[in-house]
Order: C-alpha cells, then structure tokens, then sequence
C-alpha cells in the first residue's frame, strides 16, 4: 500500500484514525500494531511473517541483553547484540543480496549456480535498520529494554515510516512509545506537513519523472546533450520530490499519531559541497552508518590511513545498501573519494571562492553521480556520460525542445521548490499580512484536490474499440 | 482555534469522500473510457496470497472514486495550466487539434504484417488472377502535422508508408493516400476531437481509390449532405475529457434515393440502413457509420451491375463505404479483428470483382489480427 493512493487516502488511514482516537489510550500501541501490520502484509502478503519474525527475535534479543548487562555478563550481552545483528544482516543479506552475490561468485570462479529469484519483502533495507539500532542502543546503555512486545512491534511496523523511511533510531521515539502526546498544534502541523509531502510526490515527482522515462527508454547512443541534461536534470528532481514526500507523509503521520520523526531532507540541492549535501540528503541513512559503522570503526582517529579507511568503508556501504548491484557500490564510492577530497583541501578551497562555484560544483557532482545510480551497467553510464559531455553529434533535437517546452512551468516549480526561498518568502508576507490561517488552508485544499485529480487520472484507461 | 479549524475542514474532506465512496452505487461500465469497470473483488485466499486481491481492490477503488470523470477533467484542466502540450495520451494541439501521443513503431511487427500481407495478395494472383489493392491510410498527424505543438515527436508515415510500399509485392497494387489528402489539408477532413477522417477526407479518398479501381466517381454535387451531428466529441476528447474548443460536426453524404438492399451482419443479423442513429446520442458517435466494427459485414445494393468487392478494413471504411456503394452490387466488408476464419479461404471461396485492403498506417504496423489474412 503507498500513501499515494485512493486505498490509503479514503479507506485505510480514515478507518485508522477512528479506531485510534475513540479507543482508550493503553489500546492504541495495539491498533498501531495491527493496523501496521495489516497495512504491510497489503502489499506482502507472504513475506509478513518475516517482519513479525524479525521484530519477535530482536525484542528477546533486547531483553536478553538487558538481563544480562543487569547480571554485569558483558560476554553474554555481546553474544545476544551479535545475534541481533547477525540474523538481522543475515536475512537482509540473503533476500536483498543473495543473487548479487551468486552472481559475482559464479563470475568469478566460472561455475554456475543458479538464481534463486527471490522477492525482494518491502521495506527490509529500513526495519532491519531500525530493529539493530535498538538492539546496539540498548547494549550501548542508551536506550532502556522495551518490556512490551506490542510497543516494541509498534515501532518495528510503524506504517508512517515502515516502507521509504525516515530511518527512525529507537532512541528517538522511545520515550513517545510508552507516553504520547497529542496536541491540536501537532495533529494539525502533521495534516499539513502529509498534504503538502502528498502535492509533491503525486504532482511534481510523479510528472517530472515522466520526463526521466522518456529519456531513460531512448537510445543513448543517439540523445543530444540538450535531451541528456533535460533527463538527468528530471531525474534529479524526480527523486528528490520522490523521497522527500515520503519521508512528509511519514514525518506528517507520525505527528499525528504523537511520534515526533527526525527530518530526513534539508533542502539538499542547495547545498555548496558534498560534505553538505550528504548532511542534507536522506539524514537518517547517514546518521545511522555514521553512529553504528563509523563511528565504532574509529571514526577521524587513528591517522590518516585508517580514517580514509572507514570513509571509504562506510560509503561502499552506503552505495551498497541502495541497490544489489555494482552500479550502486560505484555511486557510494564516488561520494566518498569526493568526501575525502573535500577533507584533504578541496572544502578549503571552495569556502574561498564565490558560493556560486561551490554550488555548480555540487550540483554536477550530484547530476553525474544520479547518472551512476539509474544505470546498472558500464556501459550505459558511460554512454550516457558522453552524451552529457561530449554529445553524440547533436546539440539538441526535437525531442528535447519539445520536453524543455512542454514541461518548462514544471521544471521552474521543481528547481524553484527545492530552495527554501518559497517557504521563507511565504512566512515574510505571512508576518506583513496576518491572514495566514485561511490562506494557508486554502493552498492545502487546492493541493489535495489536485492531488486526488491526478491521483484518479493515473488509473484512467481508455479503450477504442469495444466489444461486447 | 487555527489548528481546529484546519484539522476540521481537512478531516470533513476526507471523511465526506470516503463515505461518498462507500455510499454511491457500482458503475460497471464507464462510457468516457469505454471499458467495464473493476467491481467489488470476490475474497478468496489464493487471491490474497499471490497479491492479486490487493491489486483487484486498488483498482476498483480508483475505478469507483464518486465523480471519476469530473477528476480527470480536473487533471486535464492542470496540464493545460501547467502549460503542457500533452497530457500523456493526447497532444494539446493547435487551431483546437487533438493528436495520439503514439508509440515507437515495432519494426518485427510491421515486417510480419507485410509478410501476411504479401501472402495473401499473391494467393489471390495466383489462384484467382485477381490484384489486391493496398490502400494506406494516413492518420491525422501527417496531413495536419502544422497543427501539432512544435517539435512534438511523432511517428513519420512519409517514411512508414514508403517502407510498406517498398516491400509490398508487385503482385498487389499500392495506393499511398498521403499525397491527395494532404492537398486537401485546408478542409475539414479529419476531425479535430477523434482520429478519424471526416466524411468529406474519406470522399476525397473514393476519388482516387475510385481511380485505381477503374470506375467513374460521383461528384460532390450529387450527394445530399446532411448534418446529422454538431456535438461530436471523438476518441482523443474521451482521453481528457476536457475540451474548450468547438465540437466536430458530422456529415452523411448520401443520394437521394436509397440504394440499400440488405445489410447483414456476421451472417445473422439484418439491418437496412448503412447508419446506426442510435450512437448519435451516445458518445461513441462515430459508430453512427454502420453501427462500429464487425467481423463479416454484407452489403447487397440496387446497384444491379453484379459487381463485387471485398473490403478488408479497419474503422476508417466505415464513413467511406457510403460511397462505394454507389458502384457495387454487392460489397462484403472484413475487419481482421473480429472475423474469425481465414480471409484467403474467404476471398478464394466467392466470386469477387475488386478486392481492396484498406488500413491505417499504424494499424499495419500495430494490428495484432492480420494473420488472419492467410489463416
């Protein structure tokens, strides 16, 4: 099930919020539960149980580790967070990994194993994520066990965030578990906050990225550079308006029900550098890897060598925890060499020069590296590289004056709502104006029903010829 | 007193959709998409397993949304804001065009159609000494490509239809249509709203193929022509159900007396009349000519001069055979999509003076049914 959906919108939240409000306050971690539960199994019907396992399993493991860092059995405490991670890893290795994996042995030992062609269960790469971060945080002393199992599976399956993040830590929520507060203030900043994650996914990401699909399923040996940049450009736009709608919607409905969600985008584009942009871009992804790989790997100590180490270790990960592809590893790496670049002396030289430099410089990197994220092969992202930068011969044809023209409006919206200039132009008029209220509810409900326009018109399916 | 009212307003939308939802009754059918629409799915557990509920239940709560129509034009209203030029299906053409945004041509397809094709012309040579002609029909976007959005992709049928008349056995005879119509661009001969040519294109039509079949076309002046619709929306409007232009008119041209004998259809129902009135109230109007598309159509004519034509075709004879019966006794039309049997055995099996293969373009290049030609 997707937020983005009549399902979502007029059935399953609506009946939620219901039962959630009217029920008494020591039932609603269970109607949380189940209705998480429900909402996963939706789209998963099979691989449910793996969920339910995983947050059974990691629950005993907290306990247990609890018990035994009670007793001072640090051993034992060691041995049960090892469990956690290993079973953890293990099932994220073996859905999400394993054929990549068969694929690169049987490549390079020449034999042939079979794929196994697994499904991939929905939302692995986040709860598994999640789930080790309260078994690590509880072994850390940082966080207390949760004795509960239903809160505990709450927050395992919290739908808000259970299927594109936001990563949300244990920690961050584990207060809120046991003793929410509702107030109108948050019930209504979170009704704002999903519309408006609603408008962007359903109205500029989901359009832009028509543009992207165009370009993507041309023959790149024959794109002009215009068309190359006009798709990469799209598809710059696409994912971020993509990912961070979603982590609105989750951030949204997360301030509904009483959880407060770490934001997870901070205007991204407008960032000057790549050590910028990735404390920008999918926060939580970053917070995490830096907290349980970096930061126990040493971190910025033990000199020079090892420290490149753990960046260069770290963003393999990073890439690597993206995709079951290569392609997904090179983009990871890519961003660390620049990162350690930045390190070394590029940062200084930057933060010398005019921002306009530092920003192009970030964009370009980022536009290049989105090239070696869409791409699984070599092949096509240095194709499509070429095409970028030294073109196959043409400028520009018609097929790109065409998508620059017809989507102009569109693109302008994109680029414009990805500053933060609109929302800090909005709140100085908001000040000199004070009618904010009602105009304010205004662009909501034009945004909602749009939304729903478009959200009806996507299942729209004409027939010509029919036949009774 | 600012967070209730919003949370109010926000919270009465939703809920008052969502009951709309529950309480207005099941559409089946919709006529705008012209297609039956997903019902209430039947619980059963092997559904639920392999996703095939889930996805049934979505699909029939977005073709159950209260007013579905009235959102789509919604839609259409905010790409024309948004200053696109084409909402996906359709291009937002200019002079109040309409055009099919279309697909890639599939090269092995084309190539297996003109194989098919090929077959069945030098069959009908060579066991009946009869040449089959190929008409190729132009679709609205090469003749009035001047009313496209600039620079809009679209399919080349110069280049298309020289390939098909290059590779057409020399058995057969090719008629390509592009050039008399498009000396004809400034009239009304295709409509704006639908894909199909106007009356008036498909007489200009019956001139040439009147040409190439050998007899003497009748003149404009001696058809009575008739306004029989002014609100015509067509297939490209049903695509965005949103129009500020003027709707297409359409015209019958007919004689004053009537010439029909006998119409019947798949060999079993009878009618006699070449146009079905009854679609001039619905919004498929362009099925007023011969009531839409059937396998096997025939036509007997007080044109006493006991010649005869098969007609194999697509929906774009069906406002020109009006003309054509003028010169025939008998005229039996096939549509590939619908007929079930095997058109050689067909053409080989009765006795027939002309044989004509009338088809669009793309639907030479995109028909999944001309296998049937040499079944």
């Amino acid at each position: 099930m997707v937020f983005s959906s009549v399902l979502f919108l007029f059935y399953f939240l609506p009946l939620v919020l219901i039962i959630y409000f009217l029920s008494p306050d020591r039932f609603k971690n269970l109607i949380l539960f189940l209705s998480s539960i429900f909402f996963y199994a939706w789209g998963e019907p099979i691989y449910v149980w793996l969920i339910i396992l995983s947050t059974i399993l990691d629950f005993t493991c907290g306990k247990e580790i609890g018990k035994s860092k009670e007793k001072n059995q640090k051993a034992k405490a060691r041995f049960w967070l090892f469990i956690s991670i290993f079973a953890n890893l293990g099932i994220l290795s073996f859905f999400k990994y394993g054929d990549f994996i068969i694929l690169n042995i049987n490549s390079l030992l020449g034999i042939n194993i079979g794929l196994m062609n697994l499904a991939l269960p929905i939302g692995i790469s986040f709860y598994t994520f999640q789930t080790m971060s309260y078994t690590i945080d509880v072994y850390r002393e940082e966080v207390e066990v949760q004795k509960n199992f239903i809160s505990f599976g709450s927050y395992v399956a919290l739908f808000p965030q259970l299927i594109a993040g936001p990563i949300v830590r244990y920690k961050t929520i584990e207060k809120e578990l046991n003793d929410r507060v509702v107030s109108l203030d948050s019930i209504s900043q979170g009704i704002t906050r999903f519309i408006v994650g609603l408008g962007k996914k359903v109205l500029i990401a989901n359009n832009i990225g028509l543009v992207w699909d165009t370009v993507y399923k041309s023959d790149i040996a024959s794109l002009s550079i215009l068309t190359s940049w006009i798709g990469i450009i799209a598809f710059a736009l696409q994912i971020y308006f993509d990912f961070s709608a979603y982590s609105d919607m989750a951030i949204g409905l997360g301030k509904i029900f009483g959880f407060e969600f770490l934001e997870n985008f901070n205007y991204p584009y407008t960032s000057r550098s790549i050590t910028e942009f990735w404390r920008r871009w999918h926060i939580s992804l970053g917070t995490w890897f830096k907290e349980y790989v970096y930061i126990p790997l040493g971190g910025n100590r033990g000199g020079i060598i090892t420290h490149l180490r753990n960046i260069l270790l770290v963003w393999f990960l990073t890439g690597f925890w993206h995709g079951a592809s290569w392609n997904f590893i090179y983009w990871g790496m890519f961003f660390g060499v620049l990162l350690i670049l930045e390190k070394l002396f590029l940062r200084n030289i930057i933060k010398k020069l005019p921002k306009v430099i530092g920003l192009s410089y970030t964009l370009l990197a980022v536009l290049v590296s989105w090239v070696i994220f869409s791409f699984e092969t070599t092949n096509a992202i240095i194709g499509y590289l070429k095409a970028m930068f030294i073109g196959n011969g043409v400028m520009f044809d018609n097929l790109s004056l065409y998508l620059l023209l017809t989507n102009l409006p569109l693109f302008l919206i994109g680029i414009v709502g990805s500053t933060p200039y609109p929302k800090k132009l909005w709140l100085r008029l908001r000040e000199k104006l004070r009618i904010d209220g009602v105009i304010e509810n205004l662009y909501l409900v034009f945004i909602l029903t749009i939304s729903i326009a478009y959200l009806v018109d996507q299942s729209f399916n004409p027939f010509l010829y029919f036949r009774f | 007193m600012k967070n209730k009212l919003r949370i109010t307003i926000m919270s009465i939308i939703i809920l008052l959709i969502s009951i709309f939802n529950m309480l207005i009754p099941i559409r089946s059918f919709s006529e705008l998409e012209n297609r039956y629409l997903e019902i209430l799915p039947n619980l059963k557990y092997e559904d639920i397993l392999d996703g095939d509920y889930s996805s049934d239940f979505e699909k029939y709560t977005t073709d159950q949304f209260p007013f579905r129509d009235i959102w789509i034009r919604i839609k259409t209203a905010s790409d024309l804001i948004l200053m696109k030029k084409d909402n996906g299906r359709v291009y937002f053409g200019k002079n109040e065009f309409l055009f099919d945004v279309n697909n890639k041509v599939d090269y092995e397809k084309l190539k297996n159609n003109i194989q098919y094709i090929n077959k069945f012309i030098e069959k009908l040579n060579t066991e009946k000494n009869l040449k089959v002609n190929l008409i190729i029909i132009p679709s609205k976007e090469s003749i009035h490509e001047e009313h496209l959005p600039d620079y809009a992709p679209i399919i080349d049928e110069i280049n298309l239809s020289s390939i098909i008349e290059s590779h057409v056995s020399t058995q057969g005879e090719v008629l390509n249509l592009i050039p008399v119509l498009k000396t004809k661009k400034d009239e009304y001969i295709y409509y704006k709203t639908d894909h199909h040519w106007t009356s008036l294109g498909a007489y200009y039509s019956y001139l040439e193929i009147a040409n190439v079949l050998g007899f003497k076309p009748l003149e404009k002046e001696a058809f009575k022509k008739e306004l029989v619709s002014k609100d015509f929306l067509g297939s490209q409007y049903r695509k965005i159900n949103l129009f500020n232009g003027s709707a297409d008119e359409i015209y019958k041209y007919s004689l004053d007396k009537d010439i029909i004998n006998s119409i019947i259809v798949n060999e079993n129902v009878e009618r006699n009349d070449l146009y079905d009135y009854s679609f001039l109230e619905k919004g498929d109007k362009y099925s007023f000519f011969l009531g839409g598309d059937y396998g096997l159509t025939e036509i007997n004519t007080k044109n006493y001069n006991g010649k005869s034509l098969l007609l194999i075709k697509d929906s774009f004879s069906n406002s020109l055979v009006p003309f054509l019966t003028n010169h025939y006794e008998k005229i039996y039309m096939v549509d590939t999509r619908y007929y079930g049997g095997s058109v050689t055995n067909f053409a080989l099996d009765n006795e027939f003076d002309d044989i004509v293969l009338a088809l669009n373009n793309m639907n030479i290049a995109q028909f999944n049914s001309l296998g049937s030609l040499t079944r």
